[in-house]
This record gives C-alpha cells, sequence and structure tokens, in this order.
C-alpha cells in the first residue's frame, strides 16, 4: 500500500501522546473454547452458548493488519482509512483505523487505543509497524 | 435438505418484467411497481385474478408496501407480503413465491421487488454491542477483499477493472439499464477513485426501479392454456446463512456453499451454467464468486475474465444485463430482475445480450446479515404432455 491519508505535521514515528493502549474486552466461550470479541451477552455465535458459558476474558488489543484501504472524498482527496485485522488471540474483524494512519505494505502491526478517560476503543497502526 | 424437488411439484416461470433501473426521479414507487407488474402478466398472458399470492421485495420504503401498489389492479384479496432481506430481497421473495407453488399452496404466484432511494439504517448498529466495524461502508469491505485478493493470487488492479468493462459494455446493450454506456479499462481505472483500488465506475449505482416475474405450476399451466415454450423451469432454489470462516471471505465462502447446495439440487455441474447473473456490487465480488461457484480455479478468475470466458459468447455469459455494476442496484428490485434477465435468455428472448444456445442459468445475490441465494433456472425443451 502506497497511499497515505493526509499527513499530520503534528505526529512523528513515536506513540500519540492523546491516546492510550487500550487492552480490550472479548469473551472465552467455556463450552467451545471460542474467543471473541467484543464481548456481549447474547450467546456464543460458535455454538449458542450463553449465561456462564460466556466467560469475560482481557485481550492484547495487538493484532496485525492484513490488509488496508484508504478511502476517498469526493474531490478524490484520502479521507481515511479501514483495515482488516486479525487479533493475536484470533478473533479477526474488519473496522476503520483511528487516523491519522500511515499505511505501509501490509501486513501492518495493529494496536488498540482508546481517548484518555474515553471507554470507546479504536484501533490504529502501530507506527514503523510492518509486523 | 432440499427446498424442493422430486417430492415437489415443479415450477414454472410464465412471465417476467420491469421497470427500467435509473437515477432517483419523481416516479412514485406505485409506478415503478405497476409497471413491472402490468408486464410480467402480459408476458405470461394472465389476468391479474389468477395470482393467489404475492412477495414483494423491498428495503426502503416502510411498512406496507405491496397493497398502495396493487390495489390498483383490482380487488382479488391475493395474500400479499413484504420481504426485506437486504439486497436479496426479491430473491427471497421469488423464493417464497416458488416454495409456495412448490408445495402446493399456490398455483400462480408473484414475486416483485421495488424500492427508491431513501437512508435507511442496519439493525447490527441497534444491537448495544459496540462492533469494531461501525462506520464501514460495504465499499469499504470490498476494498479490503479487494487487496486480500490482490495479496492472495497476485490480481492486478486493471485484473479487477475489467470486470466492469465487462459489464458496462454489456449494460450499454440493455435498455433497462441504470448504466448504458460502455467504457474503456483506461475510463475504468481513471475514474474517481472511492475506496482502495475501487473507482466510481467499479461500484454499483444504487437507484430505483421495479422487477416482477410469475411463477406457476403444471395445472396452472394447463388450466390458463400457458405456452409451454415459453416457459422456464426452476430446478433449485438454495439459500443460507453466514457461517464463520476465519479470515476468509466470508462472502465467497457463502457463495461457494450455497451454490454447491443449489446445483446438487439441480443435479447439475458448474460446468452445465450457460449463463449467470450474480451480486457484483463491487468489481472484487464477480472474481470471488465464479471461483467460488467452481467456474474458474481460485486466483484465474481474472485470467479467464480476460480470456472472453465470461463474455456473453463465452463458455458462460455473466452479468449478460450489465450486472448490478451497469444494470443497477436499487435493492429491492435487483434479485427479481436477475431472475427476468435469465429467463430471457433461456427464452433466447435477450436480442443484443443473447447467450446463443443458453440452456441452464443461475441467478445469484447475497445480503448483508449476510444471506446468499441461488437459483438455478433451466429452458423447457418441448412440451411434456
Amino acid at each position: 500500500m502506497n497511499t497515505s491519508p493526509p499527513a499530520d505535521p503534528d505526529r512523528d514515528s513515536e506513540v500519540p501522546v492523546t491516546v492510550e493502549q487500550a487492552g480490550i474486552t472479548g469473551l472465552k466461550c467455556r463450552r467451545c473454547g471460542l474467543i471473541d470479541y467484543p464481548w456481549q451477552t447474547f450467546g456464543c455465535q460458535q455454538c449458542g452458548a450463553y449465561g456462564t458459558d460466556l466467560a469475560v476474558v482481557s485481550l492484547s488489543g495487538h493484532g496485525q493488519a492484513l490488509t488496508t484501504v484508504v478511502d476517498f472524498d469526493r474531490e478524490g482527496r484520502p479521507a481515511g482509512a479501514s483495515a482488516s485485522v486479525l487479533l493475536d488471540e484470533g478473533p479477526f474483524f474488519e473496522t476503520r483505523l483511528r487516523p491519522p494512519t500511515p499505511l505501509s505494505v501490509s501486513p501492518a502491526a495493529v494496536r488498540a487505543v482508546s481517548e484518555p478517560g474515553e471507554a470507546t476503543v479504536h484501533f490504529e497502526i502501530v507506527a514503523g509497524g510492518a509486523s | 435438505m432440499t427446498a424442493f424437488g422430486s417430492q415437489h411439484r415443479p415450477v414454472y416461470v410464465i412471465g417476467v418484467g420491469l421497470h427500467r433501473f435509473q437515477p432517483m426521479s419523481d416516479v412514485s414507487f406505485v409506478q415503478l411497481g405497476l409497471t413491472a407488474v402490468r408486464e410480467a402478466l402480459d408476458d405470461a398472458g394472465i389476468g391479474w385474478p389468477e395470482v393467489q399470492s404475492v412477495y414483494t421485495g423491498t428495503t426502503r420504503l416502510g411498512m406496507a408496501v405491496s397493497r398502495p401498489m396493487l390495489r390498483h389492479l383490482g380487488v382479488t384479496g391475493v395474500a400479499m407480503t413484504q420481504v426485506e432481506n437486504a439486497s436479496a430481497s426479491s430473491s427471497s421473495a421469488f423464493r417464497l413465491a416458488v416454495r409456495d407453488v412448490a408445495g402446493g399452496f399456490s398455483d400462480v404466484a408473484l414475486a416483485m421487488g421495488v424500492d427508491k432511494p431513501a437512508r435507511i439504517g442496519r439493525a447490527e448498529a441497534l444491537t448495544g454491542v459496540e462492533y469494531p466495524n461501525a462506520g464501514l461502508t460495504p465499499a469499504m469491505h470490498y476494498a479490503l477483499l479487494a487487496e486480500d485478493y490482490k495479496l492472495r493470487f497476485g490480481a492486478t488492479d486493471e485484473g479487477i477493472a475489467r470486470v466492469a468493462v465487462k459489464n458496462h459494455r454489456n449494460g450499454s446493450l440493455n435498455p433497462m439499464a441504470h448504466r448504458q454506456k460502455a467504457r474503456s479499462l483506461e475510463e475504468i481505472l481513471g475514474d474517481r477513485p472511492i475506496v482502495g483500488s475501487l473507482t466510481r465506475l467499479q461500484c454499483c449505482p444504487v437507484g430505483e426501479g421495479g422487477s416482477a416475474a410469475i411463477v406457476a405450476s403444471e395445472e396452472a399451466l394447463d388450466r390458463l392454456g400457458i405456452d409451454r415454450s415459453r416457459t422456464v423451469r426452476v430446478l433449485a432454489s438454495a439459500q443460507r446463512s453466514e457461517e464463520l470462516y476465519g479470515t476468509r471471505s466470508f462472502d465467497a465462502e457463502l457463495t461457494r456453499s450455497t451454490t454447491a447446495e443449489a446445483l446438487e439440487e439441480a443435479g447439475k455441474e458448474p460446468s452445465d451454467l450457460d449463463v449467470i447473473e450474480l451480486h457484483d456490487a463491487f468489481a472484487i465480488e464477480e472474481l470471488q464468486y465464479v471461483e467460488a461457484m467452481g467456474l474458474s480455479p481460485e486466483g484465474a478468475a481474472a485470467i479467464d475474465l480476460e480470456a472472453g470466458d465470461y463474455d456473453i459468447g463465452g463458455r458462460c455469459a455473466v452479468n449478460p444485463s450489465g450486472g448490478l455494476l451497469a444494470m443497477g442496484h436499487p435493492i429491492g428490485p435487483t434479485g427479481v430482475a436477475q431472475i427476468a434477465e435469465i429467463t430471457r435468455q433461456l427464452r433466447a428472448e435477450a436480442g443484443a445480450r443473447q447467450q446463443t444456445g443458453a440452456r441452464v442459468g443461475a441467478a445469484h445475490m447475497v445480503g448483508v446479515g449476510a444471506v446468499c441465494i441461488v437459483h438455478i433456472l433451466e429452458r423447457v425443451q418441448e412440451d411434456p404432455r
């Protein structure tokens, strides 16, 4: 991937100071062993177990962006980015990436981050980060 | 578990009709739907009172769509049901109409679709669970699949864009298509970028339109004096929903299992398919789906496409209508419009888009949720009586 969203002049290759690395909460099914993300109480999507069969698990928030793409506004300018993410513990999903996200050759290391004091989790490519 | 087969009654498509797929206009959805239904009734040569059940695929028009349209055909008290299944809404409507007839609940059933552009949300956003794909559009999802396909198989942007070249060319031959202009590879690749390598012309237009197909039992053919040489038999109706596939494309894997089920039910092989209408909302999908259906080995679809295998006149014409990329994708009517195109192809009534000698065809749709529906249709050779 050689296309990047607009550069942020205040951003360098260091960890951004406005967010903090976040652990994320998933579930482990005690019946079939599936590890899933995000946490929910409705039931295991592999075997249908629910209630006490669902255990809360802390996930590292680390994984790989297997593919990444930039999306464009109506003027053809890069506007954001998305990735397919495989977490180290197994869950796989697609997600918007926290801007600005420098994109590099896939796969790239990815991590979960959150704004201080906020519960919402975002994912971003780890700076410099081919995995 | 088959939807229907030797233990159920044979089902035939006896009439099809369309309102052109087009950009949003002032035309009422009532007129969009009625135009399609009246054409289908005329095509079948039957009157509205003969229709015993109706299934209407729609996604954006609100509750109870059927009656405000169909009351203008006259009072019959016919059973009316709305069907929402995202992109596959009228594919499901067709499936329900087919099962109605196959099961002996109706002798004549109408499947239709109608929609106009409007904002609508997805139920997944209301679950209360913060799924990480919030804000991800279909174009972003399929652009990620395109990147994955290129990484896995060494495909190129040009190879993917040739799907759009073919389908825009087919659309230029279709007076019912939303887009009716042939485009060069350079035009496709040089068009406005949307996401990743997908340009605007590699993404389907979402507008408005109407579609209708009437299905009937053999008893109805006899009773109504239907010309059997213009009927098309429905050999299979398969529908499945998403399973867990790890990092593989769920759209392709779901297509693989659903198509296999439909082909088995029909007693056909992938090589038996002469014509296919499939869900090419984004160009990358066509390559993945013809591979999943068993028409090309994995990673080889772009090569086969460039060789002309999927052109009209090739070994299997794929999306001769122009597909979703050119015919358009007004959502509700799209699935039944595929049935209309396959029916016309198998009757040898497709004009400039005709796949010569077409005997067996397939219609394929996927819908968010995620569902996949595949119907297999076959030309009726001669009067079996």
